[in-house]
């Protein structure tokens, strides 16, 4: 499966956008102690027609797909770039067309698309894990219209700076997405180990809310939100792919560059067979992740989510061990803070325990190959 | 982006399968593959060998004047989808089509090609390599045995050892010094050796399993006439390499036998009882199970784009990285297949499945050198020995 040249366009011109205005001595750095807040770089990369590759053309997006996006995520992960793409180009607009409320949030959609605003997606509560079904979050229909959403949404990537919220919610016994207004929400930046992906937790006190697809979409959700997961699942997969290789190739780079017992540290065999653990990880993980994006686009809904369950689960493994390998070839300065190594190090951990981790995705596995016949 | 497919691939796909759906009878099944099989259950596999040659079926990536269909490499993967999919033994000729073959065809005379590769191709004939000796292993380079020239004959004197098919060989390629004052790479060459030749003889080797699985092979003053010399004189590590290199288009294919297996012990765990319900349904074999299926779907995408590299001429790390894929997940299957077996995984099929396992990350280069390979090849690192 290869990229088409229109799509390695796209990678190289965003990998050059970052590089220049978002490089991680000159930009990440600095703001390792902000909210995720990159609003230059942001609008940049609006400018670059990245924020509304997902988004429909009737909402002047670009009506494209997974593939594309999760190239975009990939160089994203790859440059440490702390701003929201997977939470607003990528997992809200998926929302929205997932619940086929895309005529009824054409306004947002454009929004989201032009990167005038952002948004975020909440779906996961703290006393839930990873079990997307089990929402305590209530959503009570107001007279008159609208509805109210009562709950705690935990963690959420990016609600520090999002204008609108993707909330799940359940309404009468089923399940609906919603979509709250940042003013309505009370948002609690939660600091965590990766200072390049910021999270929050989301109180919600009968906060204002319209219901996604009302009157178009399905009544229960369920659906619409397991669409919206593999993608969010795979474009968190494509972020890590991105960051991993970076880690790899940094790692790698020293083993030729650092000098001991007078020789290349690249030339000790235990350093060496590290360093292709790394390599097979990485190259597993960049198989599975391209199919689980192609498949998203490509495939019926079984084989999306099976192909994004089959990512995810192993990105959860090896991801963590790409990244502590990386910290173990550069030794004493990979340890330390001045290094760059540990940043991508805490993305991976990022990517390893949203959406589900390791464990979480094997059940699934197991719920789809081992509790019945698995397809031929 | 797309995924790799050709019309050609196609229509040789449906060919092939209502070819074997009209000739694979059940009783070819009953052995696997030469590896499994006797002096006696090796004729019901050569029949079917044969079968399968004069249909046009076996080797079919070689030229037609051989008797090959000059397939591609996605019609090389579409013919081993099918041949598995049919649960069709496999050739006879394993070591002989995917490692001799190639040797030959690129080093071979008009004369070499005529004489062997048809025969090869109907398992008239089966090949083993005569590569390994008991102080030449890893380091294949420094092996000993002589083939000295003699008017127009070599005469070739030493021991090879671990040869796969051994006892059912007609002809081995051997690789033997003929140059014992050259450096180690220099002096080597390779020739194509009729077994039945005096002064060879082969033994047995029992294995981990309790069975006779490969076999050493003793020359003493063997005289080989000077045609069965393959490639230039001196230059047969050249030789052999492209042997061990040109197996890009197997590659692709790695994963279906050990898919159709994981696939094979899920259905059985759900038929395996266990505290009331099945070993399917104990939470940590559950998950195992699920672990060594992710593993297979894994392999599957890395050959995949192992394939897609080779098709579009991306040269990429995949495959240098498939045997130890495979190999991983092949003995990892046999481990979870002991797990799910319970105390029955110390007899029978599973127990012998789970130490022939072994053997998947030393046979064709270890582990540990495979890694030395890709950190030499794709990382450009320097050799650590
Ligand atoms: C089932 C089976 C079938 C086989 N069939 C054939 C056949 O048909 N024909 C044939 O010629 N051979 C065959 N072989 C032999 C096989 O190719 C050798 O066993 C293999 O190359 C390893 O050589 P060795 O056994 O001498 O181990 P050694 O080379 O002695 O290795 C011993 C240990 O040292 C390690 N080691 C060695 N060198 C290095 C290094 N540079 N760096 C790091 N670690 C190192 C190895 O990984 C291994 O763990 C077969 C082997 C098996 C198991």
């Amino acid at each position: 499966m290869e990229f088409d040249e229109t799509q390695e366009m796209l990678r190289e011109s965003v990998r050059r956008f970052l590089a220049e205005r978002a490089s991680i001595t000159g930009y990440v750095r600095p703001r390792l102690d902000g909210d995720g807040r990159t609003d230059d770089v942001w609008r940049g990369l609006a400018e670059l027609g990245v924020c509304g590759l997902l988004a429909p053309e009737s909402a002047g997006g670009g009506g494209l797909g997974m593939v594309e996006t999760g190239i975009v995520c990939e160089e994203i992960g790859r440059a440490l770039y702390p701003g929201p793409f997977a939470s607003s180009a990528l997992g809200a607009v998926a929302a929205i067309l997932a619940s086929g409320a895309e005529e009824r949030e054409r306004a947002l959609l454009g929004e989201l698309a032009s990167g005038r605003r952002v948004g975020a997606v909440a779906l996961h509560e703290t006393r839930s894990r990873y079990d997307w079904r089990a929402v305590e979050t209530r959503a009570r229909a107001r007279n008159g219209g609208g509805w109210r959403l009562t709950g705690v949404k935990s963690p959420v990537p990016d609600a520090a700076v999002a204008d609108a919220l993707v909330v799940s919610a359940d309404a009468d016994g089923v399940l609906g997405l919603f979509v709250v207004e940042k003013e309505n929400a009370g948002i609690e930046p939660l600091g965590g180990l990766d200072p390049t992906r910021r999270l929050a937790r989301v109180t919600l006190e009968d906060a204002p809310a319209r219901r996604l697809g009302e009157g178009k979409g399905e009544r229960d959700a369920s659906r619409a939100i397991a669409a919206t997961l593999d993608r969010i699942v795979v474009g968190l997969v494509a972020d890590g792919l991105g960051a991993a290789a970076r880690a790899f190739e940094l790692a790698a780079a020293y083993a030729h560059e650092r000098r001991q017992f007078g020789k290349p540290i690249g030339s000790f065999q235990a350093v060496q067979h590290v360093l292709v653990d790394m390599l097979q990880d990485l190259e597993l993980a960049r198989a599975a992740t391209y199919h689980a994006l192609w498949a998203a686009d490509a495939a019926d809904d079984a084989e999306r989510h099976h192909a994004a369950a089959v990512a995810k689960a192993f990105a959860s493994e090896a991801f963590p061990r790409i990244g502590a390998n990386a910290i173990q070839v550069f030794a004493g300065i990979g340890y330390t803070w001045e290094h760059d190594v540990h940043l991508y190090y805490k993305r991976l951990l990022t990517v390893q325990h949203l959406c589900g981790d390791e464990a979480a995705h094997l059940d699934e596995l197991a719920r789809l190959v081992v509790d019945r016949a698995p397809p031929a | 982006m797309s995924v790799p497919g050709s019309e050609a691939a196609e229509a040789l796909r449906r060919e092939l399968r209502a070819w074997l759906e009209a000739n694979l009878e059940p009783r070819f099944r009953a052995v696997s593959s030469a590896l499994a099989a006797s002096a006696d259950t090796i004729e019901v596999l050569r029949e079917w060998n044969r079968k399968v040659a004069d249909a046009g079926w076996a080797a079919i990536s070689w030229p037609a004047e051989y008797g090959g269909r000059d397939a591609g490499v996605l019609e090389q993967v579409a013919w081993a989808e099918e041949m598995d999919r049919a649960r069709s033994p496999a050739l006879v000729n394993p070591i002989g089509l995917s490692n001799i073959a190639p040797a030959i065809l690129a080093y071979g005379t008009p004369a070499q090609k005529d004489r062997f590769l048809q025969r090869m191709r109907r398992g008239d004939d089966i090949w083993c390599q005569g590569f390994s000796e008991p102080d030449a292993g890893s380091d294949l380079a420094s092996l000993r045995a002589t083939a000295l020239q003699d008017g127009d004959d070599f005469v070739v004197n030493g021991q090879k050892v671990w040869n796969t098919l051994g006892n059912l060989a007609d002809w081995c390629e051997l690789l033997v010094r003929t140059d014992p004052d050259a450096p180690p790479h220099k002096g080597i060459s390779c020739l194509l050796v009729d077994m039945r030749l005096p002064g060879i003889e082969v033994r047995p080797i029992v294995t981990i399993t309790g069975e006779a699985e490969f076999f050493e092979i003793f020359f003493a003053d063997v005289r080989v006439p000077a045609e069965a010399l393959l490639g230039p004189l001196h230059q047969g590590w050249r030789v052999a390499m492209t042997t061990l290199n040109n197996e890009r288009g197997a590659v692709a294919s790695l994963h279906l036998a050990v898919r159709r297996k994981i696939r094979d012990l899920i259905e059985r765990a759900r038929a395996t009882p266990m505290g009331g319900a099945s070993a399917a349904d104990d939470p940590v074999l559950r998950r195992r199970l699920a672990h060594v299926y992710l593993e297979g779907e894994l392999l599957r995408r890395l050959s995949d784009r192992a394939l897609s590299g080779i098709v579009s001429q991306r040269a990429g790390p995949e495959g240098a990285l498939t045997k130890l894929v495979w190999s991983q997940t092949e003995q990892h299957l046999a481990e979870v297949a002991a797990e799910v077996a319970g105390p029955e995984a110390l007899v029978g099929e599973v127990a012998r499945a789970r130490l022939a396992s072994r053997s998947y990350s030393i046979a064709g280069g270890t582990t540990q050198v495979n890694k030395n390979v890709v950190a030499q090849r794709v990382l450009g690192l320097p050799r650590s020995y």
